[in-house]
């Protein structure tokens, strides 16, 4: 007992030991997380309720000058006069240069505010994330939902399919969010209207660019049209960055990951991006829209290169291009060559391929005539044969089961293959190889003395394998003449 | 239909026929050319027993392409041609004959008469069937084959 006390004392010592451990561990914990804290600073910051130190771009300088001379840009309207070889010296391809780079700074920016609201949000209705994936859709939504609980109030036509929209609404009848504090939904509200204006700003990008795409890239806007070409500049960050993609990079541009909820993934299209809004592609017949696109996004590509070192101002080769696109579809649709009837072949000319081999030699073991056959069929000199119906009627029994032979049952005999496979084993020590079957008794019933004791394996052989002539054989009843 | 295939205009030119082929059979069809082909002859009026021969010139006409690499097929009038009427007794609308290497194959047919078919067969395949057959046991030497199909009830629809 004693001792038992004892030892729960020290259990018990052990166990503030043990506490001591934890709040060492404790203490380390906390001052990796300080360490941490100023290296995730960034990923913090998201938890913070200022806005402005998450979403910095539209302060930047940079941002409104651009903005700005693609405003003045676009009032002046397309401004397409010979501007000398030297590209890269003109101030506009500057511009559009710059506005390139400016379009992907956007969209990160976007989706910065993205996890922002998102994060905001989650507490008011978690499950929306997983539902609406566009960022800037995301933001309408968040704008006009608010912080209603009930959704039937909300109308949201036009801002989505309605299948998302009757999903959202029945989600939202189960969701485990509550309504948000006044000040984060002024916070959460405000960054929708960042996120709105970004986007807005990036399509007044992508417009000007795309009205200058003649200009910058002919060659590539001849083949798949100006706004596509726009687009795919856009997206890879420049005429150089979109050069240096392989094609099947190209094709890809654009392309929408995730199938929305309730929709049937049979109608998606795989693997097409930007190219899908392409004339070429519209127009060719669904069965044949794969090939097509991997031929544009080929064919654009080589178009993009020439433009990147301005190869061929004119557009003259995107033209070129362009009709051996349209040829190619063309003969893709041509229906095949009509059959020609042909002439039968002269009959017995062509000799049959006659097989070899195991495998057909197993095969034809199986209808191959039995040493019972075989026996029945030959008949010994001046012995009648005994009949099924007996008296001569019915079929003959020849050599089976007559006087002499001992049996009625003949054994099976070894095939030619299984011969060869028994060759084999002899060399082995196995044993007695003999190939009877198990099947053979020792007992025979013969006519004249009733049942005598034989070895069955001086019978199998009866023929000798169809090589020994039978007709002098020891045990025929020619040579040896039985006196009663 | 009959346009189709080449005509032989006399008895010289028959004989020439059958000597001229080496390797192909030689099947010759006795009989008449008239207009009627074998659609038309259901709906107008024919002679009775005429309108066997435009009905075996189309299956002949149909079938020559497909088995012109081991049979060749003339066309002869008994009535430009009389000098086998006799002796092959040419007495029905249409009689088709084969020669293979000069010499005169039988085909059993079941109809009792070895030598010829004497009216129209109808179906394609039955044909190139006999052709084949014929073909297959001249080349062998057989002077006699054994049609595919029995036409001993040829008459009981």
């Amino acid at each position: 007992m004693a001792s038992l006390a004892d030892s729960f004392l020290a259990d018990l010592e052990d166990l503030s030991d043990n506490e001591a451990h934890l709040d060492d561990e404790e203490a380390d914990v906390a001052d990796m997380e300080e360490d941490a804290d100023g290296d995730i600073a960034d990923i913090e910051a998201l938890n913070y309720d200022d806005l402005d130190s998450v979403s910095k771009l539209q302060k930047t300088q940079r941002y409104n000058d651009i903005m700005q001379k693609v405003e003045d840009a676009l009032q002046r309207g397309s401004d397409i006069s010979g501007h000398g070889t030297v590209l890269e010296d003109d101030p506009e391809y500057q511009l559009i240069v710059d506005c390139n780079s400016l379009s992907v700074d956007i969209e990160n920016e976007i989706i910065i505010i993205h996890n922002f609201i998102r994060d905001k949000y989650r507490l008011k209705f978690p499950e929306l994330e997983s539902l609406v994936h566009h960022p800037i859709d995301y933001a309408r939504v968040v704008k006009k939902i608010g912080n209603e609980m009930d959704l039937t109030l909300v109308d949201m036509e036009g801002l989505l399919p309605s299948a998302i929209i009757m999903v959202i609404s029945v989600t939202a009848s189960t969701t485990s969010g509550k309504p948000l504090s006044e000040e984060n939904l002024k916070k959460t509200i405000d960054a929708c209207d960042r996120a709105l204006d970004l986007d807005i700003a990036k399509k007044k990008v992508l417009d000007f660019v795309e009205s200058r795409m003649g200009y910058i890239a002919p060659n590539l806007s001849a083949i798949v049209g100006s706004a596509v070409a726009a687009k795919l500049m856009g997206t890879a960050g420049g005429l150089s960055a979109l050069a240096k993609m392989p094609a099947c990079n190209v094709q890809l541009l654009g392309a929408k990951r995730k199938t929305l909820a309730g929709f049937s993934t049979a109608t998606s299209q795989f693997r097409v991006g930007y190219f899908e809004q392409a004339e070429i592609f519209q127009s060719t017949p669904p069965s044949l829209r794969t090939r097509a696109c991997r031929l544009l996004a080929s064919k654009s590509t080589l178009a993009a290169r020439v433009d990147s070192t301005r190869g061929d101002p004119t557009g003259k080769t995107g033209r070129n291009l362009r009709e051996e696109i349209r040829k190619k579809i063309e003969k893709w649709q041509e229906p095949p060559p009509a059959k020609q009837p042909k002439p039968l072949p002269v009959p017995d000319s062509e000799p049959k391929k006659k097989r070899g081999g195991r495998r057909l030699r197993k095969m034809k073991e199986r209808y191959a005539i039995t040493d019972m056959r075989k026996l029945a069929n030959r008949m010994q000199f001046g012995v009648p044969e005994e009949s099924s119906l007996g008296d001569g009627l019915g079929e003959g029994y020849g050599m089976l089961g007559q006087a002499g032979s001992g049996k009625l049952r003949v054994s099976i005999g070894q095939s030619k293959l299984a011969a060869k496979a028994a060759k084999k084993f002899k060399e082995k020590p196995y044993g007695s190889s003999g190939a009877t079957s198990g099947l053979t008794s020792s007992l025979a019933f013969t006519p004249v003395q009733g049942i005598e004791l034989t070895n069955p394996q001086s019978h199998g052989n009866l023929l000798g394998g169809g090589t020994q002539s039978t007709y002098f054989s020891e045990m025929g009843t020619f040579s040896k003449i039985k006196r009663p | 239909m009959s346009y189709l295939l080449p005509h032989l205009h006399s008895g010289w030119a028959v004989d020439q026929a059958i000597l001229a082929e080496e390797e192909r059979l030689v099947i010759i069809r006795f009989g008449h050319d008239w207009d009627e082909t074998c659609m038309q002859g259901k709906t107008r009026p024919t002679r009775p027993g005429l309108e066997d021969t435009p009905c075996m010139d189309e299956v002949l006409a149909s079938v020559a392409e497909t088995i012109k690499n081991f049979a060749v097929i003339y066309l002869v009038d008994i009535t430009e041609v009389p000098d086998f009427n006799t002796m092959y007794e040419l007495y029905d609308p249409s009689t088709v004959m084969f020669f293979f290497r000069n010499k005169h194959i039988m085909i059993d047919l079941g109809t009792g008469n070895n030598n010829k078919i004497n009216w129209a067969l109808k179906d394609k395949q039955e044909f190139i069937d006999i052709v084949e057959t014929v073909y297959r046991g001249a080349r062998k030497g057989r002077g006699l084959v054994i049609a595919p199909k029995d036409y001993s009830t040829k008459y009981r629809y």
